[in-house]
């Protein structure tokens, strides 16, 4: 005990320990100037998006604000140079890759489809929701799961809902009137209670689905073999899952390298935890300051995360600690 | 300036005068005798000017008498003794042994200075005793004849001190006024060179310096029983007062360690959030051991121990004030406090993708606070620090708090 407590005096630093860990920076309103954003708008959502085939990363920033709309911004993911913005994206965090589409975002009551290299506009779906809208508060994910149907994965009315989206030989995309399904009943009487926070696809196919429950700290990590199971008859498809803590901000990754998830005692850190188990365990943690306020995305596939430290407005790529 | 003989017997009647008290003691000797006041003294005095039948001849015997009286006086209440009322005698005495002794038996007056002056056109001439009234003898008496004129003075003066001296000296030798020690007191201390004075440094008398961790005292028949104030000095250090409750004993007295007199100091330590480094610092004291300006400059690295991280260095110069908040200055356990600014330049040294940033924090200290222990030559210190961020490089602007919240500790030492 003394002497890890030892070690961890060593490791305090007046100023944030995370900057050791830095590989770019970029302030936030360096990036509003770039991206052409208005000074209103604030920072909401971090993704990241990984196209290994192409060798790429990007990190996808949702920006709102006062007399602002929403805004999406590309960054370079080994830079955070600013590469693109998109307005007009709804709440702007529905974001998918589909390497035999491209990079699907919203686009009003639509899908935009950008070339994962060029994020140039290939293609406009619009008003794919069409009345299906309604049955989302807001959708996050998307799994294709064959040539004519996509899963749009989001919430409905406080649960877990899909939408599917046929695309007929015309390449016409269009949700199914029979398309919006309960994905999840893991407990009825609760089912209001969650929100989806995260996917991950593994490199063996396994796709993952966190969960986290409101008002308290946690989470339900669900794990399907396969991606087909996960988009085949998914209410009645086979699953496992794990309780994981969530953080207090209802924040949690899941990534190669494990599960991630801020967590404020003593100090604030940003934990690690294995997943494989029958129990989620902690592996290590990573300090950040203890008057830090801000939020993490990972990396699902490198070894890599971005942090964003909303006291100094700044935006950090942060090689991994792992 | 005294010299070291008159400060032996002011000494002496200071310290008499301690536990006695003044004018309040009666001897009670032998029960049925009078009893005597013993702390003041009756003056007793004649003036014969043979030739001076001119009213100025009169005159300036008049002044001699006076000059001669009012001396006498300051003498003896520097010694400690009061001079009681001034008789004028019509005619020199006949006999002084019994004039005085009648004189100083009528007021219970143990000590009777009877002075005789003459005074011609070319000639001053005095005689003073000093008499026993108790015992019916004389103790002392000195008598003088110059020219009459200024250079008189200072013969009057020296007359006076001489002949006080040796009362002094008498009564000092008297075992039936105090019971004396016979021993000299022994001393010990864990400095070298160490003076040790009886009364103090200014007024009193040198009782020797430790040498080897001892010193035997110079003999002096302090009386016994009664405190002694001595007095610790040595050139560059605080010195120390100390009071020997029962006076000499056989016990040897251990005299503390002396506190270095700083008027600089400097040290290093780290603290919480630079564990990894250093501060020097250094402290000028405009007025010793109580107001300082520090200048601090630290040197360190934050780093993580975690795989991928890379140093993030740190240069901080921090000026300031500070002020011992306890009265005394050579205090073993010292509070401070003060205020402070400083600058701190940061490198993030460039990696593999990122370029090398650097950028300088302004912090502000309203307040810090140190604890420190004292030793003669060096200390120890622990400061809580607050500082405020301006907001200028890395950190953004706010109070800045250790781990889990609070202010930063820092720990060092001091070298005086």
């Amino acid at each position: 005990m003394f002497a890890i407590n030892t070690c961890d005096l060593f490791k305090e630093d007046m100023f944030p320990s995370y900057l050791g860990h830095e590989e770019a920076q970029i302030s936030l309103s360096e990036l509003r100037q770039a991206a052409g954003v208005l000074e209103t708008a604030r920072l909401d959502t971090i993704r990241i998006l990984e196209i290994p085939a192409l060798n790429k990363v990007y990190a996808v920033l949702t920006l709102s604000g006062f007399f602002s709309p929403p805004y999406q911004v590309f960054l370079d993911g080994k830079s955070l140079a600013v590469l693109k913005t998109f307005t007009d994206v709804g709440k702007g965090r529905f974001l998918m890759y589909d390497p035999d589409t491209g990079i699907l975002i919203r686009q009003s009551n639509g899908i935009s489809i950008l070339d994962p290299g060029s994020l140039e506009l290939r293609d406009s779906k619009p008003d794919v929701f069409g009345n299906a809208i309604n049955y989302f508060d807001d959708p996050w994910f998307g799994v294709r799961k064959d040539e004519s149907t996509i899963f749009l994965i989001g919430m409905h009315e406080g649960a877990v809902s899909y939408v599917k989206v046929n695309i007929d030989d015309s390449n016409n995309w269009q949700v199914g009137n029979d398309g919006v399904k309960n994905m999840f009943s893991f407990d009825p009487s609760d089912e209001t209670d969650y929100y989806v926070q995260d996917l991950y696809i593994a490199a063996d196919n396994a796709v993952y689905l966190l969960l986290g429950q409101k008002e308290s700290d946690r989470g339900y990590l669900f794990r399907w073999n396969t991606a087909a199971d996960f988009t085949g008859n998914i209410a009645d498809s086979i699953f496992t899952y794990i309780q994981v803590p969530i953080g207090r901000d209802g924040s949690g990754y899941v990534t190669k390298a494990g599960y991630f998830r801020p967590y404020r005692n003593r100090t604030l850190l940003i934990e690690r935890y294995r997943y494989d188990t029958a129990q989620a365990a902690v592996i290590d943690s990573f300090p950040l300051p203890s008057n830090f306020q801000g939020r993490a995305a990972f990396f699902q596939n490198k070894d890599a995360w971005v942090l964003y430290d909303e006291g100094k407005e700044t935006l950090h790529l942060m090689r991994g600690w792992w | 300036m005294m010299s070291p003989k008159l400060h032996y017997y002011v000494l002496i009647l200071i310290i008499a005068a301690l536990g006695w008290g003044r004018g309040t003691l009666l001897a009670e000797e032998n029960p049925g005798e009078f009893q005597f006041d013993e702390r003041t003294v009756l003056m007793l005095w004649s003036q014969d000017s043979t030739e001076a039948s001119s009213g100025s001849a009169a005159g300036t015997a008049d002044q001699f008498s006076q000059y001669l009286l009012q001396s006498l006086r300051s003498i003896l209440t520097r010694a400690g003794y009061s001079p009681g009322e001034t008789i004028t005698l019509a005619l020199p005495s006949a006999n002084p042994l019994e004039t005085a002794i009648t004189k100083g038996q009528e007021q219970r007056i143990r000590w009777v200075f009877l002075a005789s002056i003459q005074v011609s056109e070319m000639n001053l001439s005095w005689n003073i005793g000093i008499y026993d009234a108790k015992r019916g003898s004389l103790r002392a008496s000195d008598n003088f004849s110059t020219f009459p004129g200024l250079s008189a003075l200072p013969a009057i003066d020296d007359s006076c001190q001489n002949l006080v001296q040796a009362w002094l000296g008498a009564i000092a030798q008297d075992v039936a006024i105090v019971n004396l020690t016979e021993n000299a007191q022994q001393f010990s201390g864990p400095q070298e060179d160490v003076e040790i004075w009886y009364g103090s440094k200014d007024t009193g008398v040198f009782a020797g310096m430790i040498k080897q961790g001892a010193l035997e005292g110079l003999y002096i028949p302090f009386p016994e029983g009664k405190p002694l104030t001595i007095e610790a000095w040595k050139e560059g250090y605080w010195p120390k007062t100390l009071v020997l409750p029962k006076g000499v004993t056989d016990q040897t007295v251990r005299i503390p360690a002396l506190q270095k007199r700083a008027s600089s100091v400097w040290g290093l330590g780290t603290g919480t959030g630079k564990l990894l480094g250093a501060t020097y610092l250094y402290r000028w004291y405009p007025v010793p051991d109580r107001f300082f300006l520090r200048f601090d400059n630290s040197l360190w690295a934050g780093y993580s121990f975690t795989p991928n991280a890379i140093p993030f260095w740190h240069d901080e110069l921090r000026i300031g004030v500070g002020l011992y908040l306890q009265s005394a200055v050579d205090g073993r356990l010292r509070l401070a406090a003060g205020s402070a600014l400083s600058g701190v330049i940061s490198v993030l040294p460039s990696s593999e993708k990122l370029v090398s940033r650097s950028a300088l924090d302004i912090l502000v200290e309203p307040i810090w606070v140190s604890l420190e222990y004292h030793f003669p030559r060096w200390a120890l210190t622990g400061e809580l620090r607050l500082p405020y961020a301006a907001g200028t490089g890395f950190l953004k602007q706010g109070w800045l708090e250790g781990a889990g919240g609070g202010p930063f500790f820092f720990v060092g030492v001091l070298i005086k």
